[in-house]
């Protein structure tokens, strides 16, 4: 070693040798400076696909929480391809998207596609084996839902959804009336109302082969609107023989309004509140969907569905599930339409909410068939997007990506 | 493109300054050099075979197993090195700084090369017994060019003389090729069926980042034929810094939407064997020609 030192004091640096070493530091500084941000913690983006060995059993995705610790909740279904009504089947996942514990309700089924958050618990609607619905709330340290409140008169809950002032909506639909149900819960899960609007016809097999994922696929969606006099709730349901969009008096559930859609081909698929006074509204028609960032609705009278004009998005699937979500992306809000792409993509259209503008879209994912459930924010300013996927082309599983807001930005 | 035509810049300007060091000290040889048996500047190529070895510092997984059971499912398993095959050439400009050590620097367009295979299933509980098998081979091809400065010692005074040698390096990656081959099989009571078998090849590029970096290690024979000397060697070239590029890690959606594939975080560990040819510049008194005075 000393010999080496000895050796190394006596090299005598020249030119060439300067040049060298300069050259390489140089050439190093100036790739590596060019090269992106390309560190990334595992938690910021992931994608994960919850895989079960058995070949017979069939998993329905439903929606995703974020917790406050950042790891995830899915509420889904389950069932074995040899029996018809799935079973709730609830995924917890750290903040890298590994599965912690699972929990599958072996004595509901049904489970509604709507995780309800309030005071901090997180609640979700089902059935029994009579018909009747169920509120359980899910438990966060792994042990089965716990049985909240239960109301036998409501029959076939089909989807939920929850108010800017904290109430519920549920929709249901009534096989001895053969109405579409709208209940309206207050924070505490009372009802404060529940209205009936006859579908006429007897639609109990569409719902059932709904529910049962046996059929077609209805876009069940509810929600509020806000106006200069006040505002209107909206349920997507089956409604004087046609599934229609209709318009409630958010006192007393009265109805006001209805879109009417077209018996088996054309319906509304989603619809969200863009700004003060403009809407935005998906819908199907013909196998074709379409985006209106300023449809004329009327929510006290009756119009019809294919007059709601908008774009056309040849792109999308037949008969697209829409998800919509409002929500503030680096800084700046916008509305997000999520939907799935004949080439079976999920697609993010990004939409300026002032000016209904669209800003940018996002792909995600290839190859398999999948289906869209849900799209929430993070807490890191991102989105996680919920999808039912299908294993290797055959098995449905569930698929959860997780977005961080560097991606992003536009 | 624009890689190599920046590789020939650099290597040019290299030899560019040597010549003119070398003309430099053709008038002015001192003590050192004419002690040296050969001309202190020597340029020359070199090649040879490659092996990767991954080093896994931090796994991923796209599938997340709900059941026990599959708790392997998609697991990388990768190859042993002398399974990774791969390739190297590169143009040697050496400058000889007394007759014991010299310094190298080796510009050269690398080709590695490493393989892991994973694998899944699914069977039914029923009363029949069926169960499907997918297995993927995967192949990544990096290409790289790379810049080593290596020290080199010599042992010895006669004409082979071993050496070992050691440096530092950086890589810039000119491009990555995933290639893969899926095969799914059925199998029953009745025996067992092929299902599916493909293969495909894609870019690769944005799961790695640009830069490697790291230190090499190696020993070696030079052998002076008096023109020319001929070199072999081993060398190990330690990465530093992981190759993945984390940010994009689920970027390449042909493969992780198609393949449930990811990378892990890796480093590369590339031990490799190469031959060479080295020409001296400027030949020492040995190959000088002593004319007899005139009477």
């Amino acid at each position: 070693m000393a010999n080496i030192m000895a050796i190394s004091f006596k090299i005598r640096f020249k030119a060439p040798i300067y040049c060298i070493v300069f050259l390489l530091f140089y050439l190093s500084s100036l790739l590596t400076g060019c090269s992106k941000k390309n560190s990334m913690t595992p938690d910021e983006s992931w994608v994960r696909v919850y895989d079960h060995s058995d070949f017979n059993r069939l998993f329905y995705s439903l929606d995703v929480k974020e917790l406050s610790n950042s790891n995830f909740i899915i509420l889904a279904s389950s069932k074995m391809d040899t029996t018809i009504w799935p079973n709730p089947y609830i995924i917890s996942t750290d903040k890298e998207g590994a599965a912690l514990w699972t929990v599958e309700v072996d004595n509901y089924s049904s489970p509604v596609p709507s995780i309800i958050t309030l005071k901090g618990e997180n609640y979700f609607f089902c059935m029994d084996n009579s018909l009747g619905t169920h509120l359980l709330k899910i438990n966060t340290d792994g042990s089965s839902p716990t049985l909240f409140k239960s109301f036998a008169s409501i029959t076939y809950p089909l989807c939920a959804s929850q108010t800017s002032d904290n109430k519920i909506l549920l929709t249901s639909y009534d096989r001895i009336t053969r109405s579409t149900v709208l209940t309206c819960f207050d924070s505490n899960f009372s009802i404060i109302w529940s209205k009936e609007y006859s579908g006429i016809e007897n639609y109990e097999e569409k719902v059932r082969l709904h529910l049962t994922r046996q059929g077609a696929y209805f876009p069940f969606f509810s929600g509020e609107v806000k106006t200069s006099s006040g505002g209107y709730y909206f349920v997507n349901g089956f409604y004087n023989f046609v599934f229609s969009l209709l318009f409630i008096n958010p006192a007393n559930g009265d109805l006001s309004g209805v879109v009417n859609g077209i018996p088996y081909s054309a319906a509304a698929s989603a619809l969200i509140q863009r700004n003060d006074s403009s809407y935005i509204l998906a819908r199907y028609d013909e196998n074709q969907n379409y985006i209106n960032i300023k449809p004329d609705i009327s929510f006290t009278t009756i119009s019809n569905i294919t007059a709601m004009g908008g774009t056309s998005w040849p792109e999308l699937d037949k008969n697209s599930v829409i998800v919509p979500l409002k929500t503030t992306l680096n800084g700046k809000q916008s509305i997000i339409i999520g939907a799935i792409t004949r080439s079976n993509q999920v697609l993010l259209l990004f939409f300026d909410p002032l000016t209904g503008l669209l800003k940018t879209s996002k792909y995600f994912g290839s190859t398999y068939p999948v289906n869209l459930s849900s799209v929430i924010p993070t807490s890191e300013g991102g989105l996680a997007v919920l999808t039912q996927t299908f294993v290797a082309g055959r098995f449905s599983r569930i698929q959860l990506f997780k977005i961080p807001p560097e991606k992003l930005n536009f | 493109m624009q890689m190599k035509n920046c590789f020939f810049l650099v290597t040019f300007l290299v030899i560019f300054c040597m010549s003119l060091k070398a003309g430099s000290l053709s008038n002015d040889r001192n003590s050192f050099s004419s002690s040296s048996k050969d001309g202190r500047f020597m340029v020359g190529l070199k090649g040879g075979l490659t092996f990767a070895q991954p080093l896994v510092f931090q796994k991923f997984n796209i599938l997340s197993p709900l059941d026990n059971t599959i708790s392997q499912s998609g697991i990388k398993r990768y190859k042993p090195f002398f399974q990774n095959i791969g390739y190297q050439y590169a143009f040697t400009a050496l400058y000889q700084i007394n007759s014991s050590i010299d310094i190298r620097f080796e510009p050269a367009f690398t080709t590695y090369v490493y393989k892991y295979s994973s694998a899944y299933f699914w069977e039914s509980t029923g009363t029949n017994s069926e169960r499907i098998d997918m297995s993927i081979r995967h192949q990544q091809s990096l290409k790289y060019i790379e810049f080593p400065l290596t020290l080199r010692f010599l042992y010895g005074s006669g004409n082979a003389r071993p050496f070992i040698q050691g440096g530092i390096f950086y890589s810039y990656l000119l491009n990555a090729i995933k290639s893969f081959k899926r095969e799914e099989s059925y199998t029953n009571s009745l025996g067992v069926s092929t299902l599916n078998s493909e293969s495909e090849n894609g870019d690769a590029s944005p799961l790695y980042i640009k830069s490697r970096y790291g230190i090499n290690a190696g020993i070696g024979i030079d052998y002076d034929l008096t023109s020319v000397h001929l070199t072999f060697d081993i060398n190990l070239n330690i990465g530093i810094n992981s190759v993945t590029n984390q940010a994009a890690r689920y970027s390449a959606q042909q493969f992780s939407g198609g393949l449930y594939d990811v990378q892990d975080n890796i480093r590369l560990l590339i031990p490799s064997v190469n031959i060479g040819i080295l020409f001296p510049l400027h030949k020492s008194a040995r190959s000088k020609i002593n004319c007899p005075a005139k009477s």
